[in-house]
């Protein structure tokens, strides 16, 4: 029996993963991949603990994370081909334009 | 009762109608105020019999203030004195009201001022017809207010803006004294209503209350500060040059507010207040000596001044000294009188002057003025009566009001005979400027420029007819105090409001019927200084005293006293018929013998120069100083555009946070996140 202090760990380093992506990596779409990685950590999150209360409210939870999970990526995707057609570059250093 | 609520309400319906419907009044605003007060006049006429029979009322109306302890109630009181008072008011007023008619004819605020005077007619009524402190203070402010607001009738010009600050700037700290004092009376009795307060006021005698470090007899305070009220508003010396420079507002105005009634509001305060006052010696000592300085200090002024206005304006200073001093040595009925006598024939010096500028084309310099007569006779005749008045001559008001005060005056011990002999140089000196003014006019050399005089014509009949009413007052209303043969009407009438001036009131009472002074009084009328001898010899120790008043003076010393002080006026207007009836050097060499004297007068003694100095200067240079450092440095620029540069500095450092980089704002919204749920679990 695995107990529930270890998918709570296993989260946090995932969402801790996913933060460092956003925070450190150049490319959006690698970004785009580390959100992700936050909100399936965030997913870990609602099914271990609906399993361990035993409520099924969690998992219900889950599936429209992971719905929104999916329209967020196509606009996000939309969004960065729309970005690359303008300023052939997917590196966020260089969209610095909203500034003093 | 409630007729007396419309004594003041109808004026001030006028003011309404005259004020809210400007647009549609225009020149046609009389038909509405002239009626009103006229109303006016006739239900204080009403009020004026009630009383006579014997019907006084005091009414509280409704609560005006209820808060505590603290209860003020609007209300009416209507005694002899205020019935009185409420006669003079509104017959001045309303015959004002008709004057105004024909010389603000044409005028581009005659609908404003229509508006103006009526409420200024509201607000005195008020002051009168209150029955307690705080209402007679709110009619105090009023009138003051009003008498500003028509000063600066004309404020296109400088003088008369400057004369309106002036009026009310003055009147400002009078009436700060007053407002101390109905505080200082109301932390003494807990009330403001005049029954209570004079009630209490006498269990308080002896009490000392602390001013600036010093224990200052209570009662003495109180009524002191009161009078620094009526020194204000009744332009006693110290507080007195507002009342010739308010001369700058228009004719009527002087007339009404500036001569017959707001001015003596002082008077009446303090004969309402006689209670206070007979509480204390050291206040009443003040009261007469700035009264009767007052009178002698304007009266010199008076004697050589060149615009009629103001020679008019001086002498009513003057005049009101006169009723100060009779009200400072307990003579509150005589006080009352010259100020009922006064209001009729100041009123009417008033209004002619102003007939003889509106018809010289506004010259009111009586050196630019001369033969005036053949032009208008009417006014001719009824200035004549009221000059006479004013200088006291037999049988006019003046005469019976001014020697009343005179005789009170020299009846009130050694220190009363000080002032009767001050009274009595004011005298001559009254009936000396009086004539001066009106042979310059009227007679003397023809000093008319050749325009005006192509204008020159009687007034109409609507300025005519108030002359000529208050002409014919002029002659009558002092009969009413006659103290020498049948009844005197004045002192049954005010005297039972004073009834604690016992010792004071005159012993002159009904029966002083036939006593065979007629022929004396009559032969009076020539002014003859020869005639005293007999008229003392004749009359001593005839003694028909009235029996009530045991210290008993002596009626022989009194008809002396009439005759002397006859002879006086009689040798003023002389002398100012040797020098101004014909054009003479006299006057002229006489200025330059005593050039330091005639400068002196000529120029109010210096006192505005004075109070530049003293207090208008010094008080612009310190506003000046506010204005460039306090205003324009601190305010301006350290704070208002302080808050923007520190703002702008601000944004200018700060804007370096904004790089546009998302990971910055990611990474920083990391770390917050992390310290806020960091110190969520460990605190």
């Amino acid at each position: 029996m695995v107990p529930l202090s270890a998918y709570v760990i296993l989260s946090a380093i995932i969402f801790f993963i996913g933060v460092v992506g956003v925070v450190t990596r150049r490319s959006i779409i690698v970004i785009l991949l580390s959100i992700e990685l936050m909100l399936n950590a965030v997913n870990i999150n609602f099914v271990a603990f609906s399993h361990y209360l035993e409520s099924i409210t969690g998992q219900v939870f889950v599936f429209f994370t992971l719905t929104v999970a999916a329209a967020e990526v196509a606009v996000g995707l939309a969004l960065l081909i729309a970005i690359y057609r303008n300023r052939q570059t997917v590196n966020v250093e260089e969209l610095d334009v909203m500034k003093w | 009762m409630l007729l007396y609520v419309l004594i003041p309400l109808l004026p001030f319906a006028g003011f309404l109608i005259a004020g809210l419907f400007q647009r549609w009044m225009r020149d046609r605003t009389h038909w509405v105020c002239v009626p009103l007060v006229f109303a006016s006049l006739a239900l204080s006429l009403k009020a004026f019999f009630d009383v006579a029979q014997g019907h006084t009322v005091n009414a509280n109306l409704y609560t005006w203030i209820p808060s505590g302890s603290f209860q003020v109630s609007v209300g009416i009181m209507v005694d002899a004195l205020t019935a009185s008072m409420l006669v003079l008011v509104t017959l001045v007023s309303s015959l004002v009201h008709l004057y105004t008619v024909g010389y603000m004819h044409g005028d581009k605020g005659y609908d404003r001022f229509f508006a103006y005077i009526s409420l200024f007619t509201f607000s005195m009524l008020v002051l009168v017809l209150s029955n307690n402190f705080l209402q007679l203070f709110f009619g105090w402010e009023m009138v003051g207010l009003c008498s500003y607001l028509l000063i600066v009738h004309w404020y296109e010009r400088p003088t008369a803006t400057a004369a309106s600050f002036k009026a009310f700037i003055q009147n400002r700290v009078g009436d700060f004294g007053f407002a101390l004092g109905i505080l200082l009376i109301w932390v003494t009795t807990g009330s403001v209503d005049y029954q209570t307060v004079f009630a209490a006021i006498a269990g308080h005698t002896g009490e000392t209350v602390s001013f600036l470090g010093m224990d200052v007899n209570l009662v003495t305070m109180i009524a002191l500060l009161l009078f620094v009220g009526a020194v204000g508003k009744s332009a006693q010396f110290l507080l007195h040059s507002w009342l010739p420079d308010a001369m700058e507002g228009p004719t009527p105005i002087s007339a009404l507010i500036h001569a017959a009634t707001m001015v003596t509001a002082g008077i009446f305060m303090v004969s309402r207040c006689h209670p206070i006052y007979n509480l204390s010696e050291s206040a009443m000592m003040t009261v007469a000596v700035v009264g009767a300085f007052t009178a002698f200090f304007g009266a010199t002024i008076a004697l050589t001044q060149n615009d009629i206005k103001k020679v008019v304006a001086y002498s009513t200073m003057s005049q009101l000294g006169y009723m100060v001093m009779a009200c400072g040595v307990g003579a509150y009925t005589a006080g009352m009188f010259h100020l009922l006598t006064h209001g009729v024939f100041k009123a009417l010096l008033f209004l002619a002057a102003g007939s003889v500028i509106h018809a010289l084309s506004a010259e009111q310099d009586i050196r630019k003025m001369g033969q005036v007569k053949r032009y208008m006779p009417t006014t001719y005749w009824t200035m004549l009566w009221g000059s006479l008045a004013l200088a006291g001559i037999f049988p006019f008001a003046g005469f019976f009001s001014k020697d009343e005060i005179l005789w009170q005056s020299f009846s009130a011990g050694t220190f009363g005979k000080g002032l009767w002999l001050v009274g009595v140089i004011v005298a001559f000196m009254t009936a000396f400027y009086t004539f001066r003014v009106f042979f310059l006019v009227f007679h003397g050399g023809d000093n008319v420029e050749e325009e005006a005089k192509h204008h020159a014509h009687e007034s109409p009949k609507v300025i005519t007819i108030p002359l000529v009413t208050l002409a014919v007052g002029a002659l009558l209303v002092g009969w009413l105090g006659n103290p020498l043969f049948g009844t005197n009407y004045v002192h049954e009438f005010l005297g039972p409001v004073f009834t604690s001036e016992v010792s004071h009131v005159p012993a002159i009472g009904p029966e002083a019927h036939g006593t065979g002074l007629v022929p004396e009084a009559l032969a009076a009328e020539g002014g003859m200084a020869g005639e005293h001898g007999e008229g003392m010899a004749g009359e001593h120790g005839e003694g028909a005293m009235a029996g009530e008043h045991a210290e008993g003076h002596n009626k022989g010393l009194e008809v002396f006293m009439m005759l002397l002080s006859l002879a006086v006026a009689g040798a003023g207007i002389w002398m100012a018929y040797r020098w101004y009836y014909r054009p003479n050097e006299a006057p002229g060499k006489l200025a330059t013998a005593y050039r330091g004297l005639y400068q002196g007068s000529l120029n109010k003694w210096y006192w505005d120069e004075l109070y530049d100095a003293v207090f208008t200067r010094p008080t612009l240079r310190f506003a000046d100083r506010l204005w460039r450092i306090a205003d324009e440095i601190v305010i301006d620029k350290v704070l208002v555009d302080g808050v923007g540069i520190t703002t702008k500095i601000g944004g200018e450092i700060l804007k370096f946070f904004q790089t546009g980089r998302v990971q910055h704002y990611a990474m920083v919204m990391s770390i917050g996140i992390f310290f806020i749920v960091g110190g969520f679990f460990l605190f």
